[in-house]
């Protein structure tokens, strides 16, 4: 279309992309090199009519003259070229012909201003829009035209919230932490620019606010309160139900979605802008001094004597330079203390990318077949007639690449489960301030992998056993003053890998659990014998019975009657335990929850029944025998029970219950498993085991899932599907089948 | 997208290339476009508590199906499986997203264009006879082909239905 397309453009920002990439810090020539490039391509973009090309190159040409000539701006070296460099690519892809996005310029606009205070001058638009919602009452927006932006929008905003409000709790541990500040400026700004893009305008308003009165406080204008975290945080939860109404919304296909007024909340802000001025704490990045010496590399001495040098007589040069000069420092020193403060700025990003979870669900299930393949042509007949040496090493090395392929599978599906843990510290701020306590959230084991889909199921738990640990474990601040305890409560979410399990703990320091209180409520309510002696964790455990909650009144918190046995059952639903560990009262309790890696593998027992087989799985299994005749009773001919060890165990039929033909019917001849679910124990009599196996669950489609008794499906080694066992359902089957008669 | 030609083909068009198939001597016609493939007969796990004409399910490499048998769907006697025994995998839009389901045929015959004049709306046969899922009865070459709206075959009384049977 236009000539910048051609070589000479093309060329103009290789060379651009080339010298930003090489350029070290403060090479003033390379820099020289870099806005002539630029002012050639702005000329060449004008020329053209290429509007946001010129724009964008301006913008450059204004960071790179700032950057040449005002000290200011050379302190935020990094950012600035950062901000150059995305310039380019900008550029890049408007001259290689891509849609160009104006909100990106507009972004870039806006960064060179806050963070470099760079006056553009002739800024035509500008995305901020702090004027767009002033006067407008609600009113909609049109989701219909961009589904897919609109997605990516709540998915990145999620994230970023997620990540402000994990930062806003460590600033509120530490307010003057600049990087913490400009981190959530970043964020705001990032959501700002997008919803200003997509047009949502009461989002793009609200972080517009917030982020004006995170650029206060980033710049030392304004002190971060506790007025000011908390009123980040209303803002935070604010975008989050505006990001969540939309996404509802697309999900929903609604063509448009009503504008939310967020007046109070702006005026909120606007209060605690105005109702603040205090001094300002040090500027944001660390100097390179101050690093030199937190690192050991130079003495303060040396550092202030060469920043007097320098200002005195007005050397350009860096402080580093000056410093390696007068060889006070190495050249490496200094480059690993400006690696350290440039690292202050950017959070440690993971290196990943993002894959659609059914692609990478089909690349399992495809390995999984590739198993299965394998081990049909290993053990075919023909094969092993096959006389070679050759053969079998390459065979055998065929297998070792086939479950490496497959472990790596597997554990592509494995997340850290850090995510999770930071969200939980937003929550136990929230309810310290709720119930007025003092607590400091510890994390420890954040890098654990779990399963993805596991993630998702812990999180209700997990709140719930924090809930109970800061409302009935931490004890107020005067009751632990006098216990001789500090004042602040700590908690500690910790997880480990342990024998093919994840262990997630809660821990708490606080008044921890008394188990003769413990045993007189059991008792009081019905849920253990006056008689029976025991044991102090038999005596823990009767907190997860339903109906159990020790707390004297009922909070906001906690203690509406949702116990600890709701924790235990989703726990148990997740095929995992729960555990309870306290070593004396005031000492603080732990509760341990024991789960499975992933919720795609389970450990099963393949029995047969006629010419059926089933996945049992491992932990619902007690034991299997084969029960003797003298053992097996009938009530009224129709109600089977067997004796196991003494107690009578409901015996069922599973060839009855699935209606498989050709099955053993005399429970002599058929074995019976004890298996066990929520206390209670049946017998289920199949006819023989068959083995021990992990198998892969899988749906059995849309419409077969809601079979009772049944769980799923597992490919088998042979490749035929076998059936999964829900022993709940076959309990509940077996319980009705036992009421109608 | 996808999904709007996909209405589009179930409510009025019904010209465009079908798979025609067997059962008995009756010639039924399915729309290509919603045939992922046609495997011979293979295993098929059955499934307890599910309606007889819910075969069970079966290995499609590494995902895992339901399987119909078309002729105890539509009350034809059970017949033995031969080798030209095929089962259709048709891809329909579920609840949550796309589902395959595996139709057991007596045999697969060809895939042949049907246009408009080729099709006669279902006479009404009276009685509790519904036929909602024919689209229609297309003659070629002398031979009547039965034209089926498959989701509905194996939605309105077929999937759901089996759901609340158990």
């Amino acid at each position: 279309m236009s000539s910048l397309k051609n070589e000479e453009g093309a060329g103009l920002l290789d060379r651009i992309s080339v010298a930003i990439l090489t350029l070290s810090s403060d090479d003033m020539r390379k820099l020289g090199e870099i806005l002539s490039a630029f002012e050639s391509l702005k000329r060449l973009a004008e020329k053209e009519g290429l509007g946001s090309v010129a724009e964008a190159a301006r913008a450059a040409d204004a960071v790179l003259t700032a950057l040449l000539f005002d000290d200011g701006v050379r302190a935020r070296w990094d950012e600035a070229v950062r901000i150059v460099s995305r310039i380019a690519v900008f550029c890049q892809g408007a001259c290689r012909g891509e849609k160009v996005d104006p909100a990106a310029l507009s972004t870039l606009r806006e960064e060179i201003r806050q963070s470099l205070s760079i006056d553009l001058g002739e800024s035509e638009e500008s995305p901020g829009g702090a004027k767009a919602g002033e006067d407008a009452g609600p009113a909609s927006v049109p989701l219909d035209q961009d589904g897919d932006l609109y997605k990516d929008f709540v998915t990145e905003s999620i994230e970023h919230l997620e990540g402000i409000e994990v930062k806003m709790v460590d600033l509120e541990a530490d307010p003057g932490d600049r990087e913490i500040i400009n981190a959530v400026f970043r964020a705001f700004h990032t959501i700002k620019g997008v919803s200003g893009f997509l047009n949502l305008k009461d989002v793009n308003e609200l972080s517009h606010r917030t982020e004006t009165l995170l650029d206060l406080a980033r710049r030392g204008d304004l002190a971060v309160t506790a007025a000011v975290i908390d009123v980040v945080f209303e803002a935070i939860d604010e975008i989050k139900g505006m990001v969540r109404d939309v996404s509802a919304r697309i999900a929903s296909g609604e063509a448009s979605r009503p504008l939310k007024d967020i007046r109070a909340l702006a005026a909120r802000i606007e209060a605690v802008q105005e109702g603040s001025g205090e001094p300002p704490a040090p500027s944001s990045p660390p100097y390179l001094g101050d690093v030199l010496v937190a690192q050991g590399k130079a003495t303060r001495r040396d550092v202030e004597s060469a920043w007097e040098k320098k200002q005195e007589s007005a050397d350009p040069r860096p402080l580093g330079e000056i410093l390696i000069e007068e060889k006070k420092v190495s050249p490496k020193g200094v480059a690993q203390a400006l690696r350290v403060q440039k690292a202050g700025g950017a959070a440690a990003e993971a290196q990943d990318i993002r894959v659609d979870v059914q692609k990478l669900d089909s690349l399992v299930d495809i390995v999984g077949e590739l198993v299965i393949a394998q081990s049909l042509v290993c053990n075919d007949p023909d094969v092993a007639e096959i006389d070679s040496q050759q053969f079998y090493r390459n065979i055998s090395q065929l297998g070792r690449i086939t479950s490496e392929l497959q472990k790596i599978a597997m554990s592509m599906r494995m997340v850290p489960i850090r995510n999770t843990f930071q969200k939980m510290s937003r929550i136990v701020r929230d309810l310290a301030r709720k119930s007025g306590k003092e607590i400091a959230l510890a994390l420890s084991g954040e890098e654990t992998e779990i399963d993805r889909n596991m993630i998702e199921e812990i999180h209700d738990p997990l709140v719930h056993m924090i809930r109970n640990s800061v409302d009935h474990g931490i004890e107020p601040p005067d009751a632990r003053k006098a216990a001789g305890k500090p004042e602040c409560g700590r908690v500690t979410l910790r997880a480990y890998h342990h024998g093919g399990n994840v262990v997630i703990g809660v821990e708490d320091d606080g008044r921890g659990l008394d188990p003769a209180k413990i045993l007189a409520k059991a008792r009081d309510r019905g849920l253990a014998g006056v008689s029976s002696p025991l044991t102090e964790s038999e005596v823990f455990s009767l907190i997860f019975e339903p109906g159990f909650s020790t707390a004297e009144k009922i909070t906001d918190i906690s203690g509406r009657g949702v116990g600890l046995d709701v924790v235990r059952k989703n726990v148990e639903k997740l095929r995992g335990t729960v555990e309870v560990k306290s070593s004396q009262p005031g000492s603080g309790s732990a509760f341990y929850m024991k789960l499975p890696l992933t919720l795609a593998i389970i450990d099963g027992i393949i029995v047969r029944v006629g010419a059926q087989r089933y996945v049992m799985p491992t932990n619902n299994v007690v034991e299997a025998l084969r029960p003797k005749r003298e053992e097996y009773f009938t009530v009224e001919h129709r109600g089977e029970m067997i004796r196991v060890r003494g107690d009578l165990l409901p015996l069922v039929r599973l060839h009855g219950l699935f209606s498989v033909a050709d099955a053993v019917r005399d429970p002599a001849d058929a074995l019976a498993v004890v298996v066990e679910y929520e206390g209670r124990k049946r017998a289920i009599l199949i006819d023989e085991l068959v083995g021990k196996q992990e198998v892969v669950i899988k749906t059995l489609g849309e419409g077969m899932e809601k079979m009772r008794g049944i769980s799923g499906g597992a490919i088998m080694g042979d490749g035929r599907v076998g059936l999964i066992l829900d022993v709940a359902g076959i309990f509940d089957l077996t319980g009705r089948q036992a009421a109608c008669v | 997208m996808a999904e709007k030609a996909g209405r589009a083909v179930e409510s009025g068009a019904k010209s465009g290339k079908f798979l025609t198939f067997e059962l008995d001597d009756e010639v039924y016609g399915l729309d290509i476009l919603k045939v992922k493939e046609i495997i011979g007969i293979m295993d098929i796990t059955s499934v307890p508590q599910s309606p007889p004409y819910m075969k069970g399910v079966l290995n499609l490499r590494g995902k895992i199906i339901p399987v119909v048998d078309l002729r105890l769907k539509f009350g034809f006697a059970e017949r033995e499986y031969t080798e030209r025994t095929c089962i259709i995998v048709v891809e329909l839009s579920g609840a949550e997203g796309k589902l395959l389901v595996g139709i057991i045929v007596d045999a697969v015959s060809e895939v042949t264009n049907i246009s408009d004049s080729d099709v006669e709306p279902t006479p009404d046969f009276g009685g509790s006879f519904t036929v909602d899922y024919i689209q229609g009865m297309a003659k070629i070459k002398g031979k009547v082909v039965i034209l089926l709206d498959i989701s509905r075959v194996l939605s309105a009384s077929g999937l759901g239905q089996m759901v609340g049977a158990a």
